[in-house]
């Protein structure tokens, strides 16, 4: 049996790949793609470094085969930033001290995004439950939470 | 006007845009023509030998381009001494493939190699180990009735000090005692980023080297050792790595495997761990400490004792410090400590961040609480009662010690008059409310440390030492200094660490990193300092005239008369006038020895904590936290903050969640995933205030750091189990406190 | 390496028929979640997966005429959640289902993968229970129906017969005066499998019940229909004596283990508990419809 040719758009990019069937698309993006922004830690699911958005849903992309990816749309974290400029989101971070060993970083980056998009002002709360999937071992989380709140404050001010 | 420095102010990290982008590279994300990838198979028993490997039907996948087991590895080192490694304890070390022996549950038997991970991982998962398993034991409740004095001490661990006057006597004769046992379980790393190695084939005989580790330079020394390598022929690289918090002190399994099969191969080789993997290797050793308190009427201390039972391996003796802290933390006239090891069949433990102090901590600041509660005084008034005012083991004054300041500010910010004495006294709704305090209380170190400075004609300055950032900030604080040095912006600094090739240093670790490189980067700046300020006053009409170096300042990247700031020569026209293209300088930081003898040095802190309890279903929350911290002078309030705040989240999953349960059936850790080990998650975590209390520390280091990566841990979860019981009245001395332990009812009511 | 094959049919006759053709060797894709983590740890390796998210049956969400529902077995719990009615009428299968699993989990998992995993602590299973929800199977044999609890046979085990694929969950329409609600107890506050989940589905009319059922997970190898709870709320006016009864009929129907996130006697206790707090929002949400 031979690979799998996979046509997909990869953070606006058409792309093509070939993968085996049981390949996860976290493999084939750190793997053949070279994206390896999207980390992996644990590949089951329950860390939550490896997310991605994939038509606009955020997913843990070791969870994902990358033959699902057919005619999907993918954004990974290499697709966050607009060239120089930083989205909001990784300006705070780094203002704030949102991040320490980088490995979580990502994917908390791309899960807060689509709160964001979803959800402009979410409540402390929200923020922590929507973000509880994504496993971080160094900040103890609370400059993530007061990054991704200071952010929505900002961008909603932008926005009027 | 000299411009604010950069040491003390709050900095963003230089090294964040590389990670909030995805860019920064770790070990297992370097790419290398025709890289090959590694699986291990892990054994399945806990002790005993291999009978047999069939490896035919893994070597028969496509793709698969050799199966290392004991039966076919490519030799090593025989002597024993070549595999320890700069930090390994006394003992044996660890040898993968070595031989037919099994020495724990999850050792590595085999390494499938193959042209992609995926092949690796199928083909890995046909090779078939037979076994003949012998007896084994990983309960350390049946261990501790062998447990031993190490009769070989552990470099850098100080064993228990010689018992001060009649402990045992004075408890006899104390009015109030405190006697219990109070243990912890084993806790694993669980560091986000996996263990890995890449190993880049230069040829020639050459290896660049990426490797999850605190100290390249351990790597290194390793793998030369253990494969006769030369310095020359190995370079190790690892710029960037995903958390350690000790588990990368010694070189782990899957570097041994990726080099071996390198070199055996004669091509770059990749082995990524699994998150399961993590779980056999490095650990904190599950813990038993006794207590016995013994106190006057009014509380003040007249007897402690201390005596802890740690598992080890049965290859090594690792040792940490869990009861020395009991000995220097309060005052008391009549203290006998005892440290022991009992051997397990499992893997050697391996410090973890604060290795030993929230364990001996925890029993302290434990029982210190329970003799609050039989004195009828206030927990705060019962430490500020007992305050030590000089190190008691070894009879020394401190450096500094601020934490008669922490324990005033702390209680100020978290508004501890307001607590009502008795438990289950404070309630809102369904819940019971607790509050708790406990101190803590870590070593500070400095190591001797070498670094790099060189300023070029373009204004920029470099900075190296072979060092690491494992998540902690040493790019930036390092960064920080080297600015200062010369009043240059930050972005004129490029802060270069992680690297073999790079001037020496210790491993990253004990909350040193600080302290040890941040004074070899200044060492280094200084000394180019001196050799451009001699070009500055060369210069023609130098307006420095001959004012020596004490009398300039260095601002805005010139160098300036202190007096009279207007006067000044540029960086850059100095060195031109000096001809000098770049200046250069090495620099060796050590520990001042005469300092060392005459003084102790410890950060402190003292921390409050808020539970509430739902106590129908057992379910508790930590909803505050307040941290005040005494550690010396804070280079970077940001990175500082955050280094405190994980720490304290580390001491609330000891609390309440981190636990690797072994079935002793198959003397196996059975929750070996993230899903079954847990770790705080966002939802769990509610407000934590860190306070840095002033502290002045000229003898700790040059620069007047005392580090910390680990105080943040120490303490915290004795204030947590302090305030459960306060909220309860249950006193749980069993780490984690779950949720049975919590509704644990008389076995007449559990029946229902 | 390459003798796994991936499909991703368009109809359901096609799934259906590669399925069954693959005696055993398939396995479904929906959400993933708990097939890829099976895969990589070795513990299957199927011949063919069977993608079945581009069925438009399978991933629809549709209000049947008598004003039911009708949810696609692979429909996401996050898609779900959008649905601009489904929380209104079942907040309690809707807040089970979104329990499954992270953010990140959500926008995969599915509640037919829920049930069809056969874990004993499966969240949507008790709510789905309670809800009284049938789902419609399809296999070579063709179309029929069951009710979810009569699905799972065992802890990774179900009553579909060889080739069977579970296509839909139908819910029936909702009375006046009905509400319900799923809790459940977990050690961490999120990101945790439950220890002991309840879920309750009830009818109150001028205040007395008149209709109840009681689904509870992670008590037993299955996920419990506990009728004998949902007897003793029905004909009272949910006074304490009633919900103390229904919660002793939980407690006496818990077969639990012992395990790392609870003993037997605590999943025994918290199964009572959990009842009485289920029934209390639940009952709210019935008197405000």
């Amino acid at each position: 049996m031979a690979k799998l040719h996979v046509s997909t758009t990869i953070n606006g990019e058409p792309t093509e790949f070939l993968c085996e069937p049981s390949q996860s698309m976290l493999d084939v993006l750190r793997g053949p793609l070279g994206l390896t922004g999207s980390k992996e830690g644990c590949g089951s699911g329950d860390c939550g470094a490896c997310t991605i958005t994939l038509d606009g849903r955020l997913v843990c992309s070791c969870l994902v085969l990358a033959a699902e990816a057919q005619d999907r749309e993918i954004r990974t974290i290499e697709g966050m930033a607009e060239g120089d400029r930083l989205h909001p989101l990784q300006q705070k971070f780094l203002e704030m001290a949102a991040l320490q060993c980088g490995i979580c970083t990502p994917g908390v980056l791309m899960a807060a995004r689509t709160l964001l998009e979803q959800n402009p002002d979410p409540t402390e709360t929200e923020a922590r439950f929507w973000l509880a999937g994504n496993l971080c071992r160094c900040t103890g989380y609370d400059k993530i939470i007061r990054a991704v709140l200071d952010t929505a404050a900002e961008m909603r001010e932008a926005a009027r | 006007m000299l411009k604010e420095p950069h040491v003390g102010a709050p900095r963003s990290r230089v090294d964040g845009r590389a990670k909030v982008t995805g860019e920064a590279k770790y070990a297992a994300e370097f790419p290398a023509p025709g890289l090959a990838h590694g699986h291990v198979v892990s054994g399945a028993i806990a002790r005993g030998r291999i009978t047999g490997i069939d490896t035919t039907a893994a070597c028969a996948v496509p793709g698969v381009l050799e199966v290392f087991t004991h039966e076919n590895r490519p030799r090593t080192a025989w002597f024993d001494y070549k595999h320890r490694d700069e930090v390994a304890p006394p003992g044996s070390p660890f040898r993968p493939l070595y031989d037919e022996t099994i020495l724990y549950s999850g050792q590595p038997v085999a390494l499938v190699v193959a042209e992609d991970s995926g092949t690796a991982r199928h083909a890995a998962s046909l090779v078939r180990v037979e076994y003949e398993a012998g007896a084994h034991e990983t309960d350390l409740l049946r261990a501790r009735e062998d447990a031993y004095v190490p009769p070989k001490r552990r470099s850098g661990i100080s064993p228990p000090p010689k018992p001060r006057g009649d402990a045992v006597a004075a408890l006899a004769e104390a009015p109030l005692r405190v006697e219990a046992e109070y243990r912890i379980a084993t806790e694993h790393h669980n560091p986000m980023e996996m263990h890995a190695t890449t190993v880049v084939w230069e040829g020639g005989g050459k290896l660049t080297v990426h490797d999850k580790i605190q100290g390249v330079l351990n790597s290194q020394g390793y793998i030369c050792n253990v494969f006769g390598l030369s310095k020359e022929d190995v370079r190790v690289v690892s710029p960037f790595v995903g958390g350690a918090f000790g588990s990368g002190l010694r070189p782990q399994y899957q570097l041994f495997l990726a080099v071996m099969a390198a070199l055996a191969l004669k091509r770059s080789v990749r082995v990524v761990l699994t998150r399961d993997q993590m779980f056999t290797f490095s650990h904190r050793p599950e813990t038993i400490n006794q207590v016995a308190l013994g106190a006057a009427a009014d509380g003040m201390l007249r007897a402690i004792r201390h005596d802890a039972i740690g598992a080890t391996s049965r290859f090594e003796d690792h040792q940490e410090v869990v009861v020395n802290w009991s000995g220097l933390l309060y005052h008391c006239d009549n203290v006998e400590l005892g440290y022991k090891l009992a051997q397990l069949d499992i893997h050697t433990p391996a410090d973890m961040r604060a290795p030993g102090a929230p364990l001996g901590v925890f029993a302290l600041e434990s029982a210190m609480d329970e003799l609050a509660d039989k004195a009828g005084i206030d927990p705060l008034e019962l430490r500020l009662k007992n305050y030590a005012e000089t190190d008691e083991n070894e009879g020394k004054p401190y450096t500094s010690k601020e934490l008669r300041a922490a324990y005033r500010l702390g209680a100020e910010r978290f508004g501890w008059s307001r607590r009502s004495a008795a438990p289950r006294s404070m309630r809102e709704g369904r819940e019971l409310v607790g509050w708790g305090l406990a101190s803590g209380v870590w070593e500070a170190q400095m190591q001797q440390t070498s670094a790099r400075a060189v300023l070029t004609a373009d204004g920029r300055l470099e900075v190296a030492t072979a060092t690491a950032d494992i998540g902690t900030g040493t790019y930036t604080i390092l960064a920080q200094i080297a600015a200062d040095a010369f009043g240059l912006p930050m972005e004129s600094v490029t802060v270069r660490i992680g690297d073999s090739s790079l001037p020496k240093s210790p491993i990253e670790g004990g909350s040193w990193t600080a302290a040890s490189a941040g004074s070899a980067v200044q060492a280094a700046c200084h000394a180019v300092r001196e050799t451009l300020f001699r070009h500055a006053r060369g210069a023609e009409g130098s307006p420095l005239g001959n004012a020596d170096l004490d009398h300039v300042a260095f601002v805005d990247g010139r160098i300036v008369l202190a007096a009279d700031p207007d006067r000044g020569i540029g960086l850059i026209e100095a060195m031109r006038a000096g001809g000098a293209e770049r200046i250069e300088h090495e620099q060796t930081a050590s520990p001042d020895k005469a300092n060392q003898k005459r003084y102790s040095s410890y950060t402190h802190s003292a921390i409050f904590a808020e539970v509430r309890v739902d106590e129908e279903l057992g379910v508790l929350r930590v909803t505050c936290i307040v941290t005040a911290v005494a550690a010396g002078k804070i280079l970077n309030p940001k990175t500082a903050r955050s280094q405190v705040i994980g720490g304290v989240v580390w001491g609330m999953g000891m609390a309440l969640e981190e636990e690797t349960l072994a079935d002793h059936r198959l003397g196996r850790f059975m929750n070996h995933n993230l899903a079954e080990y847990h770790v705080p998650v966002n939802a769990d975590v509610h407000d934590i205030d860190v306070i840095f209390v002033e502290e002045q520390d000229s003898r700790t280091s040059p620069i007047g750091v005392k580090g910390l990566g680990e105080i943040g841990i120490v303490g915290t979860a004795a204030a947590i189990a302090n305030a459960i019981h306060h909220a309860t009245g249950k006193r749980i001395r069993d780490l984690p406190i779950t949720l049975d332990k919590l509704l644990e009812r008389p076995p007449a009511e559990r029946a229902r | 390496m390459t003798d796994i094959r991936y499909l991703a049919p368009r109809t359901l006759d096609e799934a259906v028929g590669a399925f069954a053709a693959a005696r055993g060797a398939a396995r479904i894709l929906a959400g993933g979640t708990d097939l890829l983590v099976q895969m990589r740890a070795g513990a299957v390796r199927p011949g063919l997966i069977v993608d079945i998210k581009r069925i438009a049956e399978m991933t629809s969400i549709e209000e049947t005429a008598d004003g039911g529902f009708r949810i696609g077995a692979a429909v996401s719990g996050a898609v779900l959640g959008e649905h601009p009615r489904f929380g209104q009428v079942w907040p309690g299968v809707l807040e089970a289902v979104n329990l499954i699993g992270s953010t990140q989990v959500q926008g995969r998992a599915s509640p037919g993968g829920n049930l069809c995993n056969a874990s004993p602590a499966g969240d949507s299973v008790p709510a789905m229970i309670a809800a009284d929800a049938v789902v419609t199977v399809q296999g070579p044999d063709g179309r029929r129906q069951m009710p979810v609890a009569a699905v799972p046979a065992g802890p990774g085990r179900t009553n579909l017969a060889p080739g069977e694929i579970l296509v839909s969950f139908t819910l029936p329409p909702r009375p006046r005066g009905a509400g319900d609600a799923y809790l459940r107890m977990i050690p961490r506050t999120e990101m945790d499998i439950a220890v002991v989940g309840c879920g309750v589905n009830l009818t109150l009319r001028d205040g007395t019940c008149t209709a109840a059922r009681v689904g509870l997970g992670a008590v037993a190898p299955t996920v419990l229909l506990v009728g004998e709870a949902g007897k003793a709320l029905v004909g009272s006016r949910l006074d304490a004596a009633a919900i103390e009864a229904a919660a002793a009929a939980c407690r006496a129907a818990c077969r639990p283990i012992d395990d790392k996130r609870g003993t037997i006697a605590y999943r025994t206790r918290i199964a009572g508990v959990l009842l009485k707090r289920t029934v209390g929002i639940a009952a709210d949400r019935a008197g405000r419809a």
